[in-house]
């Protein structure tokens, strides 16, 4: 057993806002060893190169969250990704970059404040009358405990938020990290305020209805959170809690239900028509443009799944929730 | 220039469980208080705590058997009085971060699951999985956040205000921008953690570097035991990063290159669950022997291969993924390579129960407190026990909160601040800024962490400590010749680190000094030349401070005995 | 060697608002020889949507769905990177919890089936692929695409989340994939790297945020356009109906007219393997394609 070696070229991005009109790269070549993360690397560039290079890190075991930031667009925790995995995956060139360039404040040190704010927005903490000398630990099983769903270990270091494409389009959005909190708390036992913490995240814009499933998030974070599944889990609370509002979404999300059990497959517009109800006039210029193109089928040629009965029973039996 | 001057009636340093605790008891009791850290809350170093926290409260346990083992651990060195105070509490305090929202692995009828841990005689750590320390960090800031605690995160703490015995607040500026402010208080508490990266082999995160030991002593105020130095058994080969207690509590086997279960030579009845310093003189005294194992043949096995890969992932997961990380090792399908790494520091800044911060041994400093790692109370003597750190920031940080309150509510008065008294971190940062000298911050930095390991670490005698003052005393002349590379003031973590470099120098040398007056060996510091231990001479707490001249001056301070003979100490 | 056969889980929009993606999907197979049986009583895969509003009962209809591959003895295939998704999840999720598998499999008895977790699920490309091989596939190219710049498009769902499909894409890592690149090359044409290739068209959110849905779209487009593409293949019909469908809003969410052919990942190898532009149902895109 002996340490292998690699030659790596990193393209390091810096940019001081004090100073710099734009960002610029710098350039080093370093043989780096099989038991190296993205960490070590850095530390070696200022402590041997560049004295003024600024990230931020801490714990450098992956679970204080500061270290984040981006190679080749990955974004990784840089005390936690092995610079053997990343010349894997993407050869020998890595570009070094702070998780959002938009936000930079100097080198790979981003401003995180919509991060915080957007954390601060769910009610981040268990609300709950807190006996201040109790006798006995509240009771809560193994099974209680389990549907939190690791939602806890998130370490806020913010990869899934800064990876998530709408957040990069509509700054309203709360972001993974945000919903995986409110899940967090919404599903444990001994929290009063899951009602009040789902209509804080229901809101248009900013709540869960504008995920776009891209699974960016999931793949984004180092702890496995696996925020998108979350997202999934209150969308379902809504519906369980019978608190869903009648929206476009809640009423699309629905329609799947409506179609299947109608025709096994979907209506695609009679369920683009009940999501969007008197809205679907917004939809006229892209429907029009597949009826030219012979992409809507006439009502009377809607295709239906063979042995319908079979999904109608099922849907009888199997259903969960009521809308 | 003008530094504006804040006012609170209390403000703490460190935002890890005990200032986080004590933060939302001085809030909740209506003070208007401030913390401050040079990180963001959620990124302390408390939320490493892998393993567990200790409270007696399974049917066969009693406070008293933690007490008992607690002391035992400690070699005799912990105050008898102190350590009861915090089993007796534990319990309460451990049932209240559950009430909190902690998210701690259960039982199958719902009670707080525990498990065994080195050096007890139950199983009686308290556990989040593998990740208690985090569950634990996120519930004490979340609950003092909710209760409108005001955090000044990535702000450094540079100096104390301190005169005629009394404490007034606190210099800082603001990592972001260099921005200055005096924060003006009844009283101060001190939380900033741990000193163990002033060794080359550390389980400990960057920002771990003890500044706040060494504002305390350029005052030329004490601090109290700081040889003893806790070396975890289990770091990561090369890295230092800890594989926690929890995998030899879950029956993780230390194997040397031969194969042998070596534990068996040093502690036979208690084997791999022997207390830390034990486990861990042994782990270096087999790769010293030269049966060592991994690239560089410095370290030795844990194999946990035998508990399948089921309970690896439900109980360990964290531990594994660290391996894989930074190995390439799978502890399901190998054994791992570990060895000794510097963890904790059981010494720190003297407080009693109530965490006033004794400026002799007769008498405290006004308005000044501290808890947590940075202080030394002492539960922990000469050794801490695992699963007893957590608890301790929590339990003190908390109860500290209160007798600050308490303290605040009988009246401390507030010595208004003035300029003059941000003038100590002025000119720190100008020398650092503006010093056009040759040497370069990392090197010394790397000479310091080298030499300490080596001279200063697990062995230690009086040729290799001797060696290691002279090292000192280079080192701190080249630190009077540094330059650094970055001038602007967005985020210049180049002169963060050279601060950071000046005090840890200036406190290693009472780790140093500690260890050469102390002629005996007893818990984690251990003379190769005086083996044993000599209660005669050394059942004592040392307390060092730095006089006008920059030479420390130590005192000894009688160990608070009890109810728990001073006996040998085996495993 | 051996006819390849799997059981084909078409998924809704090939039967409706695609049909170009059924007619291509079939003429290819026919060309490469391969066998596929479509799985007429497949119902929606939910794409998702049915997954927010009842997830037990959309575990049970997808269980349903594979059942019906496995009683036929074949693997399946997928022509929907969605479909890909949630029938991949559904297998994934009952495969690894004996419990969820059994709670399913009680409601599947009531209709006579059971799940079992025999069937691999792959999406049709990644099967061409491993199957048959790029080097088989090039051999039988008559058509080299060879004078256009092509820009994949991979679409999500296909590539995340990677535990979901690495035993089934080449292992294919969403940052860095290769597939479909390598695919054009296959057809002989000549693959555009731009920045937005493997990120999210949308889609799925069109319905509640049509603005940032439009810019997603416009995004992509437009990276491929500035890339110099000819035109733009995906595998996923979804991907399709918003990147095809939804040019003129795209363009007006982005300020500036983004025109771009896009094609079916079959109809790219239909078009490569000498199938007609009639089998290939070219003229159901309403980005007209105007280059055969």
């Amino acid at each position: 057993m002996s340490l292998e070696t690699k030659k790596v070229n990193f393209k390091v991005f810096r940019f001081n806002a004090e100073r710099d009109f734009l960002p610029y790269y710098e350039q080093y070549t370093l043989d780096v060893t099989h038991e190296e993360v993205v960490l070590d690397v850095l530390n070696r560039i200022k402590w041997e190169f560049s004295g003024s290079l600024s990230y931020r890190r801490s714990c450098r075991h992956g679970i204080c969250g500061s270290c984040s930031i981006k190679v080749n667009n990955k974004a990784v925790l840089a005390c936690k990704e092995r610079l053997f995995d990343l010349v894997e995956l993407f050869g020998d060139e890595l570009v070094i970059k702070p998780l959002s360039e938009a936000r930079v404040v100097k080198d790979l040190i981003i401003d995180k404040k919509d991060f915080w704010a957007k954390y601060d927005a769910v009610k981040p903490y268990l609300i709950d009358d807190i006996d201040e000398a109790p006798e006995v630990e509240n009771l809560v099983s193994p099974h209680e405990v389990e549907q939190i769903l690791d939602s806890e270990i998130c370490i806020q270091c913010g990869n899934c938020f800064y990876s998530c494409p709408a957040i990069e389009n509509n700054e309203e959005f709360f972001g993974p990290a945000a919903f995986a909190k409110a899940y967090r708390f919404a599903a444990d036992v001994r929290d009063n305020a899951k009602i009040e913490r789902l209509e804080i995240v229901n809101a248009p814009e900013q709540g869960v209805w504008d995920c776009m499933k891209c699974f960016e998030c999931a793949q984004a974070c180092p702890k496995d959170v696996n925020p998108i599944e979350k997202i999934t889990k209150l969308h379902n609370m809504y519906f369980q809690e019978g608190i869903a509002k009648s929206n476009v979404a809640t009423r699309h999300a629905y329609a799947f239900k409506r179609s299947v059990e109608k025709n096994g497959l979907l209506d695609e517009a009679d369920m683009v028509l009940y999501a969007e109800r008197l809205d679907v006039i917004k939809q006229m210029p892209n429907a029009l443009s597949m009826l030219k193109v012979g992409k809507l089928p006439m009502p009377w040629n809607q295709p239906k799944s063979e042995k319908l009965d079979e999904i109608k029973k099922l849907i009888k039996s199997s259903s969960t929730v009521k809308f | 220039m003008s530094i504006p001057i804040y006012t609170y009636d209390a403000v703490i340093v460190g935002a890890g469980l005990a200032g986080n605790a004590a933060a939302r008891e001085l809030q909740k009791a209506g003070k208007k208080v401030a913390v401050i850290t040079k990180l963001h809350p959620l990124r302390s170093h408390s939320g490493a705590a892998q393993g567990g926290i200790n409270a007696a409260f399974s049917a066969k346990d009693s406070e008293e058997l933690h007490m008992y083992d607690t002391i035992k651990g400690s070699d005799y060195l912990a105050d008898q009085d102190a350590v009861a105070f915090m089993c007796n509490e534990a319990p309460k305090t451990i049932r209240w971060a559950e009430r909190m929202g902690a998210v701690f692995s259960r039982t199958a009828d719902g009670k707080i699951a525990q498990r065994p841990f080195g050096g007890q005689s139950e199983p009686r750590a308290c556990y989040a999985k593998d990740r208690t320390g985090l569950t634990l960090l996120q519930t004490s800031y979340e609950q003092a956040h909710r209760e409108g605690v005001l955090f000044f995160d990535e702000w450094y703490a540079a100096d104390i205000i301190y005169k005629n015995g009394k404490i007034s607040g606190v210099v800082a500026f603001n990592i972001r921008n260099m921005d200055k402010a005096i924060f003006n208080a009844n009283a101060v508490m001190f939380a900033t953690g741990g000193y163990a990266r002033t060794y080359k082999i550390n389980s400990n995160a960057h920002a771990n570097t003890g500044d706040g030991l060494s504002i305390v002593a350029r005052h030329g105020l004490p601090l109290e035991d700081m040889e003893f130095v806790q070396f975890h058994p289990s770091g990561l080969s090369g890295s230092g990063i800890l594989i926690s207690e929890a995998a030899r509590g879950e029956g993780g086997k230390l194997l040397n290159s031969l194969g042998e279960r070596f534990m068996s030579k040093y502690a036979p009845n208690a084997m791999e669950l022997a207390s830390r310093d034990v486990v861990a003189r042994a782990i270096i005294e087999e790769i010293r022997q030269g049966r060592g194992v991994g690239p560089r043949k410095d370290a030795v096995y844990i194999d946990l291969t035998h508990l399948g890969a089921e309970k690896i992932m439900e109980r360990l997961p964290e531990l594994r993924d660290l391996a894989i990380t930074f190995l390439g090792l799978d502890m399901i399908k190998e054994p791992i390579l570990i060895s000794a790494t510097a963890h904790y520091s059981m010494g720190g800044i003297p407080v009693d129960i109530d965490g006033h911060v004794r400026k002799d041994n007769e008498s405290f400093v006004e308005g000044f407190y501290a808890a947590g790692e940075c202080a030394c109370v002492s539960v922990h003597g000469a050794n801490r026990l695992g699963a007893n750190s957590v608890l301790e920031a929590l339990l003190f940080g908390r109860h500290v909160g209160q007798s600050m309150a308490k303290d605040l509510d009988r009246g401390i008065a507030l010595r208004p601040a003035s300029l003059e008294d941000a003038q100590n971190m002025l000119d720190e940062m100008r020398f650092v800024l503006e010093n056009n000298g040759t040497e370069r911050v990392p090197e010394l930095r790397t000479l310091l962490q080298e030499s300490m390991t080596e001279n200063a670490g697990v062995f230690r005698s009086e040729e290799t400590l001797k060696k290691e003052l002279v090292i000192l005393d280079e080192l701190e002349a080249r630190y009077k010749n540094i330059r650094i590379e970055d001038k602007s003031k967005i985020f210049n973590t180049e002169m963060q680190e050279a601060i950071e470099l000046g005090h840890m120098l200036d406190y290693a040398r009472f780790i140093v000094d500690g260890a050469l007056r102390r002629q005996e060996s007893r818990g984690a510091h251990f003379r190769e030349d005086f083996p044993a231990r000599d209660d005669e001479k050394f059942l004592n707490h040392t307390m060092a401070y730095r006089d006008a001249n920059g030479k420390i001056v130590s005192y000894p301070r009688e160990v608070v005995l009890g109810r728990f003979e001073v006996k040998a100490r085996a495993y | 060697m051996k006819k390849l056969k799997y059981a084909l889980f078409t998924g809704c929009t090939a039967k409706e608002s695609t049909p170009e993606q059924f007619m291509s999907t079939m003429a290819i197979a026919d060309k490469l020889g391969i066998e596929l049986v479509v799985l007429n009583e497949a119902s929606c895969c939910g794409a998702s949507h049915l997954q927010d509003y009842d997830d037990f009962l959309s575990l049970v209809l997808n269980a349903r769905n594979i059942c019906y591959a496995e009683s036929r003895g074949l693997d399946m295939v997928t022509i929907c990177n969605t479909c890909q998704l949630n029938e991949a999840m559904t297998k994934h999720r009952l495969d690894s919890d004996p419990a969820l598998k059994e709670r399913v499999n009680v409601k599947l008895r009531e209709v006579g089936l059971e799940y079992k977790g025999t069937s691999k699920i792959q999406h049709f490309m990644y099967a061409i692929i491993e199957d048959i091989g790029l080097d088989v596939l090039k051999s039988k190219v008559t058509k080299p695409l060879t004078q256009f710049n092509i820009a994949p498009f991979y679409g999500c769902h296909n590539i995340r989340p990677t535990e979901l499909h690495h035993d089934v894409n080449g292992g294919e890592s969403p940052y860095n994939p290769t597939s479909l690149d390598e695919l054009i090359e296959a057809c002989g044409g000549v693959s555009v790297d731009y920045a937005e290739k493997n990120k999210c068209c949308g889609f799925h959110i069109d319905l509640q945020s049509p603005k940032t849905s439009n810019i997603m779209a416009g995004k992509a487009l437009a990276g491929a356009i500035d890339g110099n593409s000819d035109w733009m293949v995906t595998p996923c019909p979804l991907c399709h109906l918003k990147l095809d469908i939804q040019q003129p809003n795209a363009s007006k969410a982005m300020g500036r007219e983004l025109k771009l052919p896009v094609l079916h990942v079959q109809q790219m190898i239909g078009l490569a393997l000498g199938c007609t532009p009639q089998e290939l149902g070219l003229k159901h895109h309403v980005a007209k394609v105007n280059f055969v």
